[in-house]
């Protein structure tokens, strides 16, 4: 028998959540730190497009942006969906909600996938 | 038989307003650790408009340079920086309230199951601003 438990979507998106929130608050304070605000502000200097290409075209760190980014949109993803549930009360609409958010994921999964494999 | 309604009790269902969360700091709180997703979900964008730029050449990287010392892109880098370091402070408190005692079968003192939380996200900060600003 199926039991309303055991259809529900929670514990897949949970890891998802949790994952990815063990990797944003790891790794996206440094490079938020570092491209958002110190090289812009010319604190450190900007290694420059030809350098940061290199970088990119090695495998590990394709494979470490793609994990990164990929888990990072549904940390997000799962976490907007509670809160504008919670902060605007809608929750009797949160299967909308739901679609809306794990679709928008869904979509930067693979936008994030592409990119990364078409660095030449 | 009879079906009784006149008094039937009704579930408790406290009325809460859309402002909930302004009440008390602890909510406000809850509520920016929340909403840390806003700002997980742009600067994710960032990074992926960031290497679409770097892949397309010189020219494409100097435009996104330049969108990124726009004044309003900095402040709101500023913000997501410390919205998302809040994330990451909350999230190394909650690993020995969960993860330690799931492991371990008992809980050791928060401050001892959180030192070796902020080594590691020392040493991983140290090592992708490295290969960031091409140390290696």
């Amino acid at each position: 028998m199926t039991t309303a438990h055991s259809r529900s979507h929670r514990p897949l998106a949970w890891l998802l959540f949790g994952t990815g929130g063990f990797l944003v608050a790891f790794f996206f304070p440094i490079h938020i730190l570092l491209s958002g605000l110190l090289q812009p502000l010319g604190v450190l200097p900007d290694p420059g497009q030809a350098r940061l290409l290199a970088l990119l075209r090695h495998p590990i760190t394709r494979i470490y942006l793609g994990v990164l980014l990929v888990f990072a949109f549904w940390h997000a993803a799962y976490r907007l969906r509670d809160t504008i549930c919670d902060a605007l009360s809608l929750r009797q609409i949160d299967l909308v909600i739901v679609w809306i958010c794990y679709a928008g994921a869904a979509v930067a999964t693979v936008a994030t996938v592409v990119l990364l494999v078409n660095v030449r | 038989m009879p079906q009784y309604s006149t008094f039937q009790p009704k579930s408790y269902r406290p009325r809460m307003t859309p402002y909930w969360y302004l009440e008390r700091w602890h909510y406000l709180r809850f509520m920016v650790r929340e909403l840390s997703c806003v700002f997980v979900a742009y600067f994710a964008v960032v990074m992926l408009v960031q290497i679409w730029a770097i892949s397309g050449g010189a020219t494409r990287y100097a435009h996104f340079q330049t969108w990124m010392h726009n004044p309003r892109i900095l402040i709101l880098n500023a913000i997501s920086f410390l919205v998302i370091a809040f994330h990451a402070v909350t999230w190394f408190a909650l690993v020995p309230r969960v993860f330690v005692r799931h492991l371990l079968g008992s809980g050791i003192r928060d401050s001892a199951a959180m030192i070796p939380n902020y080594a590691a996200w020392f040493v991983a900060s140290v090592i992708v601003a490295a290969f960031i600003l091409r140390l290696f």
